[in-house]
């Protein structure tokens, strides 16, 4: 049985299939809209006219901010989706796509913390200050972190899944609180979609090259995590499948 | 000038680590892979 599964996988391992195309030409378009980011970022916004110096150069921190703020909502969003579909299906396919996720949003979320500390230096003279936006980012971030190591203590493919699906589904909670703790709480971070923050430092108004621009950047980032996450969901599914042949071979 | 630089290049790095992480770990994998096919081919004789 084990031998038929291997030769199987390995004949259609040869052969390059259309999915494999759609991922390469997903690839490309990745790099090259990050490419499109770089150069939109850098030279084609237009600098925010209420800031100098320093501060209004690392403005533009903020469109690679909010790219990373997309990756890491979707990274979760997609978390979500695998853990409920794990939990009505009990297939692992929903498990792997949860694990992937989570383990995109950790890295883009940790992109969104570090591009936001290295902001909030010249604008806020501080690389971190206990803010309600930044405490409630950063404990997301951590929940996730935590999610990961809690997968590694179980060794039953099936438990572990239930497991993290479970816990996946109250981690979650925290993606809201994090949106919505710069409206409902004080905090001098700023709000800069549905809404404004009369206590915000470093708030800028935004014009049309930098509209465009953050468009650019919710653009590269959704394609960027869309191919990370199709290549580690794939990486994943053949670690369970060469599990399973070491478990029916010894 | 600072700033800004530093947050592209850790960033970059960010995700060039991550991504290197998965290139090694397919690595491996495959190995694995090739390893039991030479396990399997081995019994059959």
């Amino acid at each position: 049985m084990a031998n038929v599964t291997l030769e199987m996988k390995e004949q259609s391992k040869m052969q390059m299939s259309w999915a494999d195309v759609g991922l390469m030409v997903l690839d490309v378009a990745a790099a090259l809209a990050l490419v499109a980011l770089v150069w939109a970022a850098l030279l084609y916004a237009k600098p925010a006219a209420n800031l100098a110096g320093d501060e209004q150069l690392a403005q533009r921190i903020f469109y690679f901010h909010i790219g990373n703020v997309t990756a890491a909502f979707l990274g979760f969003v997609v978390s979500l989706v695998g853990s409920v579909g794990y939990l009505v299906r009990r297939q692992l396919g929903w498990d792997r796509l949860a694990h992937a996720g989570i383990e995109l949003g950790v890295i883009f979320g940790a992109g969104v913390l570090l591009s936001g500390s290295i902001w909030a230096k010249p604008t806020w003279n501080t690389f971190w200050t206990w803010d309600p936006r930044l405490t409630t980012a950063a404990i997301t971030v951590l929940i996730y972190v935590a999610y990961l190591l809690f997968r590694n203590g179980i060794d039953n493919r099936h438990s572990r899944a239930l497991f993290s699906s479970i816990y996946a589904l109250f981690a979650f909670l925290s993606v809201p609180l994090t949106y919505y703790s710069a409206r409902w709480f004080r905090t001098i971070h700023p709000v800069v979609f549905n809404g404004s923050n009369a206590e915000a430092q470093g708030d800028f108004g935004i014009g049309a090259t930098m509209s465009q621009t953050l468009m650019v950047a919710t653009l590269a980032y959704t394609l960027l995590f869309a191919a990370l996450l199709i290549h580690r969901w794939r990486q994943l599914r053949l670690e369970d499948e060469l599990t399973e042949l070491m478990e029916e071979l010894y | 000038m600072i700033y800004l630089a530093s947050a592209l290049i850790l960033l970059w790095l960010l995700v060039t680590l991550y991504v290197i992480t998965m290139v090694t770990r397919q690595r491996r994998l495959e190995r694995d892979m090739a390893l039991l096919k030479e396990q399997l081919q081995e019994r059959r004789r």
